[in-house]
């Protein structure tokens, strides 16, 4: 006969012939009962004669909490830019440095003012922004189409990728007397210049967002009709869009140390050459005005990306 | 629309040398057949699958479509086949409208129609309500749905499905093989539904196509005896068992042949 596993069990434990009740609810009983401090009463059907089995409560070991949760201190970073700005300009009206070399905060500020009124800013903004857009367009459109041909046709892989190897490395402002040499001291070489900035960071990772397209989402494409040209244009470069994005990010950052770096060899205008001019003029807040606007510039681009990217890339996690 | 495989065999070379995955595979299914290609782990099941779909090239033997000479003739640009895959393979940059929609734009339908068509088969899996969210919105259950109306939206003359249902968990797995059975007796289309699930084969389909292990070779054919339309009822009752038992006796010593080969995928 097939006895329920309670009652076996019971009458391994206390020796005493099977209750009629299943193990499992005595023994929530007796908890019970020992909880509530009323130990084991002689009258409880004649089975608990001896004490009961104390029980030791057993703790887990405490495992040390890697992601505490709480407040973020995010606000701590502006406390700091605060407290640092705050000294910076006690430092300089104290008169502990000479405003030569550390102009107070404030008088940057009033020189950027002043900067902007005067249109001194405006037209050095200008200048190096279109040079910069310039840059941009050119060496992200050529980035996109190499690293797209690279990256589909095996001829191309063949042809261009050692090229792109080869020239990569080349720190691109060594070059800028050659770009100067080639097409004059105009706006071509440093727009030349910041297109072979941005074309190899753009190249580069758009070969490799073609290269990680996923095979099944192909056979997939192939499978519900897609041709070729559909497998290009509706699979393989959304799916490489993120990644050729994060080459744009990149592209982005080199275009502005290059535009600065160009402005500052061979220009009369721009941003670089307004700071190389005010250093060279002992100028020194226009010179540190000059790093704000192009600090701001740093951020307003990045920000201005990080918008495009969730406009065009809404499915994607950043 | 019938499928004739005739005599495929296929050969793969890996780094180990070749592997043999299908030797000389030969099988008809019948008009509007549902038929389960059931086998061990790496018996070839999903390359057959994908030498049907036309993504792979058999080495040997060739994959024919027959058309019953009296009826309506196969309209213009329709596809013969269309695959549901495991990973479900949707395009993460789609809503799930648009990976509805693929099929018939990319075979140039005009706009109004796809937008028809992608509404109907939302409607059919139910998923109208989440037609603008995107794949990793979804449930893995709903994601396989949106793959199933990815298919069908495509209207294909033969509905390929590799292992649709085995990425979800147990219960998806079986409310949507209801889902699955409905939709196919509303559409009536030929299915080739591989799987490596014996009671999910002898639930869905007509007849049971046996792959041995690797190489693939046809095993046996199996007639399932349980009348349709089929209910869960079916599932609990003990000729389904006794079937399956039988299925299970015919695929053991070679499912275990296959494990002990370190056989896989």
């Amino acid at each position: 006969m097939n006895l329920p596993v309670g009652q076996a069990g019971e009458t391994g434990r206390n020796g005493t012939p099977a209750a009629n009740r299943p193990f499992r609810l005595e023994s929530t009983a007796r908890a019970a009962a020992h909880e509530a401090g009323l130990g084991a009463g002689p009258a409880r059907r004649g089975e608990a004669a001896g004490p009961l089995p104390r029980e030791v409560e057993v703790l887990p070991e405490p495992l040390p909490a890697l992601d505490e949760p709480g407040p973020g201190y995010g606000w701590l970073g502006a406390v700091v830019i605060v407290g640092l700005l705050a000294f910076w300009e006690l430092v300089a009206r104290l008169g502990w440095v000479a405003p030569l070399y550390l102009p107070a905060p404030t008088a940057i500020a009033q020189e950027l003012v002043r900067m902007a009124a005067s249109g001194t800013l405006g037209a050095s903004l200008t200048a190096s922004l279109s040079r910069i857009l310039w840059g941009l367009l050119l060496g992200a459109a050529a980035g996109l189409a190499v690293g797209m041909a690279v990256g589909l046709s095996r001829v191309a892989e063949g042809a261009l990728d050692p090229l792109i190897s080869l020239l990569y490395p080349i720190p691109k402002i060594a070059v800028l007397p050659l770009f100067v040499l080639w097409l004059g001291i105009g706006e071509a070489s440093k727009v030349a210049i910041i297109a072979t900035g941005v074309f190899f960071p753009v190249a580069i990772n758009t070969i490799a967002g073609v290269r990680q397209t996923s095979p099944l989402l192909i056979r997939a494409a192939l499978s519900l009709g897609a041709n070729r040209r559909q497998v290009v244009t509706k699979v393989v470069l959304p799916s490489a869009l993120p990644v050729i994005f994060s080459g744009l990010r990149l592209g982005t950052g080199m275009a502005l140390l290059l535009v600065v770096s160009a402005e500052m060899v061979a220009a009369t205008t721009g941003l670089g050459f307004l700071i190389l001019n005010a250093g060279d003029l002992m100028l020194t807040t226009r010179l540190m005005a000059g790093i704000v606007v192009l600090s701001a510039l740093g951020i307003l681009s990045t920000w201005l990306l990080r918008q495009l990217e969730r406009w065009l890339l809404p499915w994607h996690e950043p | 629309m019938r499928v004739v495989i005739e005599g495929v065999s296929k050969r793969y070379r890996g780094r180990r040398g070749e592997v043999e995955a299908l030797r000389s595979v030969s099988f008809e299914t019948r008009d509007g057949e549902f038929v389960a290609i059931l086998g061990p782990s790496g018996c070839g099941k999903s390359t057959l699958l994908s030498i049907v779909a036309g993504l792979v090239k058999p080495d040997e033997g060739r994959v024919r479509f027959l058309q019953a000479a009296g009826g309506p003739p196969p309209a213009n640009g329709r596809p013969l086949t269309a695959v549901v895959f495991q990973e479900f393979a949707l395009f993460p940059w789609r809503t799930v409208r648009q990976n509805i929609a693929f099929g018939p734009e990319v075979r140039g339908l005009p706009r109004d129609q796809v937008a028809a068509r992608v509404e109907r088969y939302l409607e059919m899996v139910g998923l109208t309500p989440f037609a603008d969210k995107y794949p990793k919105e979804l449930s893995g259950g709903m994601k396989q749905r949106v793959g199933i109306a990815r298919a069908l939206a495509n209207d294909p003359e033969v509905l390929l499905m590799d292992e649709p249902l085995s990425a979800l968990d147990a219960q998806t797995r079986s409310l949507m093989q209801l889902d699955l059975l409905r939709l196919w007796e509303e559409s009536q289309k030929t299915v080739l539904y591989v799987t490596h699930n014996l009671q999910e084969a002898a639930f869905l389909a007509d007849r049971i196509l046996l792959l041995s292990r690797r190489p693939g070779r046809v095993r046996a054919v199996v007639e399932v005896p349980f009348p349709r339309p089929r209910t869960e009822a079916l599932q609990a009752s003990p000729a389904f068992a006794a079937f399956c038992q039988e299925l299970w006796e015919l695929l053991r010593d070679e499912a275990r042949a296959a494990m002990e080969a370190g056989e896989d995928g």
